[in-house]
């Protein structure tokens, strides 16, 4: 889902069919992505999921799969400390 | 044998009864799981219509009520699924229970009451519709231990709230095929020794059978210890310690039912993946599936995410096909020192040297400043909980000043986004162009720190070999073979050419645990070693850290050593390695594979053979055959295959003493007779005959054996004495050596 949903930013960013990119699709010249685009990818997702993602793990993104990998961790971490922090739940009650 | 006809009726009753009973339940069970799994496509379909699914957002705040809607339709389903695979378990185990519901009986008598109760045993239980009517009792519940502990007469079983008493005053055991009660009879004393010969006359199934019906007292005793944390067993070939440590396993998964355990945590480590196969059927048979199964070089691979390692028997191979003495000296003693106490010393040396002397800390610089001084990084690396692996205190120095880097980083892209705003022509994409930027700068930045704070574990055994007055500054002190020269040499270049060989796989694999630490299951509960006898200090060593938790069941024999010499204190080096509270040696010295007269032949090969009772059978004397040329070689051992085959034998081995001369073997001998040939790992059952070279051999059995070649050429050290051991104790009921040349002075 978050694959999906990554490949269609990156479609948007290189004006390629949403067909054109999949979660196996590698972040290289050869598939029309330049390194600018990485860049732009990193903030739009940024922007999207509300996260932030570390400079220094871009260069292990491979292909759009494993951006999508990285950003549900950081996702499942960030539900697993709202699930068990207390405060939060009862202001999600009393809101 | 009035009785007899009269009892028989009543059995036979009462066995239809049983069977009609499990026939119901079956059914009955076989209804629910097609009804259940009707549920399961009903709430999957419901979970996806019903839910609004929009699953990024159950992680946000707001989406907190659509996972609870989720959560809702989900929490049914888990149930049902969990609902069917014990559905899907019990039908298993009752189309067992149909075929062949119970092997014994006891009449017992509880102390404070008058009558005795009968009580049926089988490999499962048999309960009713309210769980505690109980007709069949699973072999390994407490009650069911009297049947292997006491003859008839006063006799007691241990449960959870003490002791209970009572008194046996029948024992009768059932033979049961597919349903019909072929026989049954009575006895007084342990498990009758008719029946126990009847069971191992028969020839060999292709793979290992359950003993449960059979299993003696001193074995009972094994596989049901609770008491030891470390339960060791010295057995004789043949005596049953590989099936020991299974029905031990099954037990334990028994036992554990009630706290938790569950299959998963329990890991077999075997010799090899042939072995695995092997045995693979007897843990189902006895209930209990899904046990982890494993061979010591799949831990090194998980360890060191390597697979281009050695593997144990392709070291023997080169090993025992050597005809090189020096060489072979040396590639023993290389083995023996890699995984030994001593060397494990200095590796340990020199993991506490290695912030010292071969860690390069380097000054990181982030936005032009020093956030980290390579000074004080070591400093506090050398200072730090000396407790806490190397590897991790590393990580979190990582950790630490990639804290420092997030902190700056922000005003750090605020600058670049004003540098490219004035000095390049992409001011309207600036934001992006400083992001690129900043992308390629952390990734310069996140390797310098990585330098040092990965450790290459490879990279650094290399040096340890490389620099050879830095080895011996650290073995100071600690005594080495005498052939150290020669072995830092090999090593050296072994390892400049990548290639891993076995016992630097080991050593390599130490180092990795003793820095990095490792993430294989931390909540095995239960370790069952098969064959310890081939593994050295550094092996348990592993096994400790990677297991700390772990109750251990050590299986071995210190006389089927294939490239040294133990004796019993294997046993406490173990002990001591392992260093749990209560541990126990049990030897088991009763031989029941091979008949008296094989046994007799193969413990002329190793001291303190005459230890070792046979369980009386009677059979051919082994005999030693010589022929005059390679060709009426092959020609006799073509004879003797058919003479097997004729005589009904399914399994017949002809034994090689290496891997080549079995494949030389192999190709004289396949255009002329069906046989296969056992190399590496590729043959899945043992029905036939096969070609095996000695070392393959080890814990396999076949009806008859054939050793060739028993030359002198072969057969002269004192470690191809224990090779001979090994190759005669795989038979049961056939045994004859052939060679061609002078015959070997050991024979």
């Amino acid at each position: 889902m978050v694959s999906e949903s990554v490949a269609k930013i990156l479609a948007d960013i290189i004006e390629a069919d949403y067909e054109e990119v999949n979660p196996e699709t590698e972040l290289t010249n050869d598939n029309g992505i330049e390194r600018i685009d990485v860049a732009k990818l990193m903030i739009e997702c940024e922007k999207k999921y509300k996260i932030t993602i570390f400079d220094e793990d871009v260069h292990t993104f491979k292909c759009v799969g494993d951006i999508a990998k990285y950003i549900e961790e950081i996702l499942s971490e960030d539900a697993k400390s709202a699930v068990s922090s207390d405060e939060e739940r009862e202001a999600w009650y009393y809101k | 044998m009035k009785n007899y006809q009269q009892e028989l009726g009543i059995e036979n009753r009462h066995l239809e009864q049983m069977i009609s009973m499990a026939k119901e339940q079956l059914s009955s069970a076989k209804i629910s799981i097609e009804k259940k799994e009707a549920d399961i496509i009903l709430s999957k379909k419901e979970m996806w219509e019903d839910s609004t699914h929009s699953f990024s957002n159950l992680y946000s705040f707001q989406g907190f009520h659509e996972l609870v809607s989720f959560n809702q339709f989900a929490k049914p389903l888990s149930d049902n699924i969990s609902e069917q695979e014990r559905l899907a378990d019990k039908i298993w185990s009752l189309e067992n229970v149909i075929k062949s519901p119970y092997f014994a009986r006891i009449n017992f008598k509880f102390d404070d009451e008058d009558t005795y109760e009968k009580i049926y045993i089988g490999r499962t239980s048999l309960t009713g519709e309210k769980a505690y009517d109980i007709y069949i009792y699973d072999w390994r519940s407490p009650i069911a231990s009297v049947f292997y502990r006491f003859g008839t007469g006063k006799a007691f079983y241990e449960v959870p709230g003490g002791k209970v008493t009572g008194e046996v005053n029948l024992k009768r055991q059932y033979e049961i095929n597919n349903g019909n009660l072929e026989y049954f009879f009575d006895s007084d004393i342990q498990i009758v020794d008719e029946f126990l010969r009847k069971l191992l006359s028969g020839n060999t199934s292709a793979k290992m059978k359950t003993i449960v019906e059979t299993i003696q007292k001193d074995q009972d005793l094994v596989i049901r210890d609770m008491e030891n944390d470390l339960m060791m067993v010295q057995g004789a070939a043949g005596s049953g310690k590989t099936s020991i440590g299974l029905h031990r396993a099954a037990y334990l998964m028994y036992k554990g039912l009630t706290s938790k355990l569950s299959s998963n945590n329990i890991i077999i480590i075997s010799p090899n993946t042939l072995f695995e196969e092997y045995i693979s059927n007897v843990l189902p048979e006895l209930g209990e599936r899904n046990v982890g199964s494993v061979i010591f070089e799949d831990l090194f691979r998980r360890i060191l995410q390597n697979t281009q390692i050695q593997t144990r028997n392709q070291l023997l191979e080169s090993l025992i096909s050597s005809n090189d003495n020096k060489r072979r000296f040396i590639m023993k003693s290389s083995m023996e020192f890699k995984a030994s106490f001593q060397f494990k010393e200095i590796l340990n040396r020199f993991i506490q040297d290695l912030p010292r002397n071969w860690i390069d800390f380097n000054d990181i610089y982030y936005d032009g400043k020093i956030i980290a001084d390579r000074q004080l990084m070591k400093t506090r690396i050398l200072a730090g909980d000396k407790t806490t692996l190397l590897g991790l205190r590393l990580q979190k120095l990582e950790y630490s000043i990639l804290e420092i880097v997030h902190e700056l980083r922000k005003s750090r892209i605020k600058k670049l986004e004003e540098f490219i705003a004035k000095n390049t022509d992409h001011s309207f994409d600036a934001k992006e162009f400083a992001r690129l930027l900043s992308i390629d700068e952390s990734t310069v930045l996140i390797n310098e720190i990585r330098k040092f704070t990965r450790l290459n574990i490879m990279k650094l055994y290399k040096r340890l070999f490389h620099d050879k007055k830095y080895f011996y500054r650290l073995a100071q002190g600690i005594k080495l073979p005498e052939c150290i020269e020669i072995i830092i040499d090999e090593t050296s270049k072994n390892l400049k050419r990548d290639h891993l060989s076995y016992e630097d796989a080991l050593a390599l694999a130490f180092l990795n645990v003793k820095t990095n630490g490792c993430d294989v299951d931390k909540n095995i509960k239960q370790v069952v070693i098969d064959e310890a006898q081939d593994y050295y200090p550094l092996h348990f060593e592993i096994l400790k850290d990677l297991f700390p938790v772990a109750r251990y069941t050590i299986l071995g024999d210190i006389n089927q050593t294939i490239e040294k010499q133990e004796d019993l204190s294997l046993y406490d080096q173990i002990c001591k390695i392992l260093c749990k509270e209560k541990s126990v040696l049990i030897t088991l010295d009763k031989s029941y594979r091979c008949t008296n007269e094989i046994l007799e032949y193969s413990t002329k090969f190793i001291s303190g053979g005459s230890k070792i009772k046979s369980f009386s059978r009677k059979g051919e004397v082994p005999g030693v055959y010589e022929a005059f040329s390679s060709s009426e070689l092959t020609n006799m051992l073509i004879k003797e295959i058919q003479l097997c085959n004729k005589t009904g034998y399914r399994s017949v081995g002809l034994i090689c003493k290496t891997e080549k001369d079995a494949i030389r073997l192999y190709d004289q001998l396949k255009d002329r007779i069906h046989i296969r040939l056992v190399k590496g790992d590729s043959v899945e059952d043992l029905n036939g005959t096969f070609i095996i070279p000695v070392c393959m051999s080890k814990g396999l059995e076949f009806d008859a054996v054939l050793i060739c070649n028993a030359n002198k050429k072969h057969f002269n050290t004192e470690d191809d004495k224990n090779l001979l051991y090994i190759a005669c104790t795989r038979a049961l009921h056939r045994l004859n050596l052939f060679y061609f040349g002078e015959i070997s002075p050991l024979l």
